[in-house]
């Protein structure tokens, strides 16, 4: 049996653990800008990673990660590298701020260009816009099945055993190759990778293709049309502070304030 | 001079639950008639399901037109099922903007939806408003993890929209009753692309339901920390009717918690009396699951927890030592 094929599309993100305050918005220009926070790979794009290595695991596989970015990426593919086979970087200054649209239909064309695929891998939406459109949009552009959300994923001969989350437990679909999946958290992290590994990384393949080299023009895409950017609305409360002189006192009073103000 | 193809209709899509009409349909009518409204358009309401008679006649006290989508193929959620009967439904219906439910099955069936009958589509959506000209839509988008709103101009239609649950007073019904109208499908089992094996349930959980909710975040190290917030839910059964225990992110990717008990971002929103945040930090991903809750009282031993700018009380103190103190004072409460 020859090797599978797994394509993994997977995005740089400004740290989605860093604090409101390092996000710099800008209504005139309406752009974000992230202030010291690094760029790390989109969490559940990780896990989509993580999916593949999985299934690569079991049988012969060979992962080829995709990434749509508007200028040179900088170092945050390298535990990418380290995992995947290849990667193929999609690179170009037309691909800024692109609607959900816009990005599966530049994604899905590098895909067709790629060939040969057996199964698509994505995260179940970006830490950025989270919109959780993209992966079946490239299904759909591709005419091939999806299942989106999903916590497992196995091949068995020419399907694909998927288990997708419900609202209250989950459900186990299955569909023919070639397939889209998004992925969830619940599959795993991404894995650690041996020192060797992580020093080899930089030999594996790697392409870079710009608009042209995969044929859409810029009439084909659009960008987001942003009206405005503001920040979000106030959480904040009014906390009133429980006092005591051990936790076990604060907790007790807690307890009467609770009562007190009526809301036990 | 931008040429506007403006659809007739804004239409709301009824969410179900166990056979009956979600709560959450409520809120999607309100934002569904308040954009009607504004836009000069009228609200039609589309209820998809097998059997969905009962359904259909109780939306018609809220809309003129109900378009009632009766199949036995859609008796579970399957994505292409649904997809084809929606897409058969909309194109004969000219749409100026379909609202949706921000659930999981409705972001996947939006996609497709979206794509087949070539909309425009935004998920996960807090606000609808009229655009200043061409009857432009504004929407507004929580971004970056809650930590800054994006509002989108959606200019031609048809228009997509998922809106985030929680977020919407409730419709009142009116007083007249609408039409049902039953919209004749073409489906057939070919038209999906997977198989369904089985079905693996969790518990039953009702966190959208809850008038009390007791959760755990991060600093939960331990999997035998659980017990204090199971305790503490137990006490609160005296105060309360519905009460439940609820996640941050953190435990559920730990397994502490299934995926059913996360809230925030990517799971429940929530709107209880009394929501108990149990050595959760505040990130503003959690955060965005629970701004719709009456009380938040918050116990972190770390007094810098941004969770506590959030919250109406707070303690500041180990959980393990104030729960057990705070439920025993609970329970000998008059």
């Amino acid at each position: 049996m020859k090797d599978l094929k797994i394509i993994v599309c997977l995005k740089p993100v400004p740290d989605p653990e860093c604090p409101a305050s390092s996000l710099e918005i800008n209504r005139e220009t309406k752009t974000i800008l992230p202030i010291g926070v690094p760029p790390v790979i989109n969490p559940y794009d990780e896990n989509a990673l993580e999916a593949a290595l999985k299934v690569k695991d079991a049988t012969g596989v060979k992962v080829i990660a995709v990434s749509m970015v508007e200028k040179q990426p900088g170092g945050v593919f390298h535990k990418v590298r380290t995992g995947a086979d290849e990667l193929v970087v999609l690179q170009d200054a037309g691909f800024k701020d692109l609607d959900s649209y816009s990005t599966a239909l530049v994604l899905a064309t590098a895909i067709q260009k790629i060939s040969g695929y057996d199964l698509i891998l994505t995260g179940r939406q970006s830490a950025d816009w989270s919109s959780g459109l993209v992966g079946s949009m490239i299904a759909e552009i591709l005419n091939i099945p999806s299942i989106t959300i999903a916590k497992g994923v196995r091949v068995e001969e020419d399907s694909v055993i998927v288990e997708k989350l419900k609202k209250n437990g989950y459900e186990i679909l299955k569909t023919s190759m070639p397939a889209l999946i998004t992925m969830s958290s619940e599959i795993g992290d991404l894995r650690l990778f041996p020192l060797k590994a992580i020093n080899e990384a930089r030999k594996k393949p790697m392409t870079v293709w710009g608009m042209t080299d995969i044929g859409i023009s810029p009439e084909q895409i659009a960008i987001r049309k942003i009206f405005a950017l503001s920040p979000p609305p106030s959480r904040k409360r009014d906390c009133m502070f429980i006092n005591g002189q051990s936790p076990e006192e604060k907790g007790e009073v807690l307890a009467q304030r609770l009562r007190q103000d009526r809301v036990i | 001079m931008v040429i506007n193809n403006n659809g007739e209709k804004i239409i709301v899509l009824a969410e179900k639950e166990d056979g009956k009409t979600a709560y959450f349909t409520y809120e999607l009518l309100r934002a569904g008639k308040e954009l009607a409204d504004k836009m000069g358009t009228k609200l039609c309401i589309v209820v998809a399901g097998n059997n969905v008679g009962t359904i259909s006649n109780e939306m018609a006290y809220f809309s003129a037109e109900v378009y009632m989508l009766d199949h036995p193929l859609l008796e579970n959620f399957q994505a292409d099922i649904y997809a084809n009967a929606m897409v058969q439904c909309f194109k004969s219906m000219n749409p100026d903007t379909i609202i949706l439910g921000h659930t999981l099955d409705n972001i996947d069936l939006a996609s497709k939806v979206a794509c087949r009958i070539g909309a425009q589509v935004l998920t996960d959506i807090t606000h609808l408003d009229r655009g200043t000209d061409n009857n432009e839509l504004l929407c507004e988008k929580p971004i970056y993890g809650d930590k800054a709103i994006a509002t989108f101009t959606m200019g031609r239609s048809p228009r997509m929209v998922t809106l985030r649950p929680k977020i919407m007073a409730a419709l009142e019904k009116g007083s007249g009753k609408g039409t049902i109208i039953p919209f004749p499908l073409a489906l057939d089992r070919s038209m999906a692309k997977t198989e369904f094996v089985e079905s693996i349930p969790g518990e039953s959980v009702s966190l959208d339901k809850a008038d009390a909710i007791v959760a755990g975040g991060r600093g939960i190290k331990e999997v035998e920390g659980i017990k204090y917030l199971k305790d503490l839910a137990q006490t609160l059964k005296r105060f309360y009717g519905a009460v439940e225990l609820g996640a941050s992110r953190p435990l559920v990717d730990n397994g502490f918690f299934p995926p059913s008990r996360q809230i925030g971002l990517t799971g429940e929103k929530v709107a209880p009396e009394l929501y108990f945040a149990i050595a959760i930090s505040g990130a503003s991903q959690h955060l965005s699951g629970i701004t719709g809750s009456k009380k938040i009282v918050a116990i972190n031993k770390d007094e810098q927890a941004s969770i506590f700018e959030s919250a109406d009380y707070g303690v500041v103190g180990d959980y393990e030592k104030v729960i057990p103190a705070l439920a025993r004072k609970l329970k000998e409460l008059p």
